[in-house]
């Protein structure tokens, strides 16, 4: 058996070096997860899970739409805070540059109920805004037993377009 | 890790940072000087980032106030036209005719590619110092 010697410099520095590297990676994914997947604002009790998907590229596209739609509709943010817990920006039944929903019903996974898909392209701050809405219109719905209507979720949309766009 | 292999990683990262820096600076209106860093997005395959750039430069030369304003109110340009309503209601979309618009809450202008095909650098600066006038309004007193 080999004898190391605890009270050697070169091994005490050599352990510290290694904790650092270590201590270095895990703070660094910290960030990256909170950074890219969850938007957090804690003032409004709000926090929204983004899934990584390859379409969207980078997820902070959708945190600067959930960002500036509290300043823009402190109404309709609230209603996504209070309504959404996720955001797959995935395509799904909506198709690129549109959106989704399923209901807990279509797909029984345990989440759903509360889960939106937005495939809204990149640098379309606007329509991946009124997407947003649009499928937190559709969670309200569920949540409330009401049958999923379009056209009451296109007139939520159409009314935060109309609001946030100054010509 | 071997020692080669260690300095061919190192010399990549360099180059695709500066790289990145390149695509940064050549997409985007940068003034250290004046403190201003614009991104100019165009998610389409029309652009005008020149015609934008040069309207930003005649605004700095020929009206400093409006310049400052809208370095402080603006932090990216986006190139599509707006969508100031659903169309899948009534078929049409509202504004789509228009060169541009602010959007409420960002410090985000959209200017449309397309009309500004026939735009001089003057007009465009009149564009830009319009809606970055929108933003200190909204930013000041929410209207």
């Amino acid at each position: 058996m080999e004898n190391i010697d605890f009270t050697d410099g070169n091994f005490q520095s050599s352990k510290i070096k290694s904790y650092i590297k270590i201590s270095f990676f895990i703070i660094a994914a910290i960030y990256l997860v909170f950074h890219y997947f969850i938007y957090w604002d804690p003032g409004e009790n709000c926090y929204i899970k983004i899934k990584p998907a390859f379409m969207e590229f980078s997820n902070l596209d959708m945190k600067r739409a959930l960002h500036t739609l509290k300043f823009a509709s402190p109404e309709d943010y609230q209603a996504v805070c209070k309504n959404v817990s996720t955001i797959d920006p995935m395509i799904g039944c909506g198709g690129f540059g549109g959106g989704c929903y399923y209901t807990k019903k279509d797909a029984p996974q345990s989440s759903l109920g509360s889960e939106i898909m937005v495939s809204t392209s990149k640098d379309d701050l606007v329509t991946t805004m009124a997407v947003i809405v649009h499928e937190a219109c559709h969670a309200i719905q569920n949540k409330e037993g009401r049958p999923l209507s379009e056209t009451e979720c296109y007139q939520a949309d159409d009314m935060l377009l109309r609001e946030i766009i100054i010509f | 890790m071997d020692g080669k292999l260690k300095k061919h990683l190192v010399k990549f990262a360099v180059v695709l940072t500066i790289f990145f820096i390149y695509l940064n600076i050549s997409y985007s209106h940068f003034n250290v000087l004046d403190s201003c860093f614009v991104k100019i997005k165009a998610p389409g395959l029309n652009s005008r980032k020149s015609e934008i750039k040069e309207a930003i430069k005649y605004l700095k030369s020929t009206d400093k106030e409006a310049y400052k304003n809208f370095c402080r109110q603006t932090d990216s340009i986006i190139e599509t036209s707006c969508m100031g309503s659903d169309w899948h209601l009534d078929g049409k979309v509202r504004g789509q005719d228009s060169p541009g618009c602010y959007i409420k809450g960002s410090k985000t202008i959209y200017l449309n590619p397309l009309i500004l095909k026939s735009f001089s650098a003057d007009k465009i600066a009149g564009l830009l110092k319009d809606y970055s006038r929108m933003g200190r309004d909204f930013w000041d007193s929410g209207l």
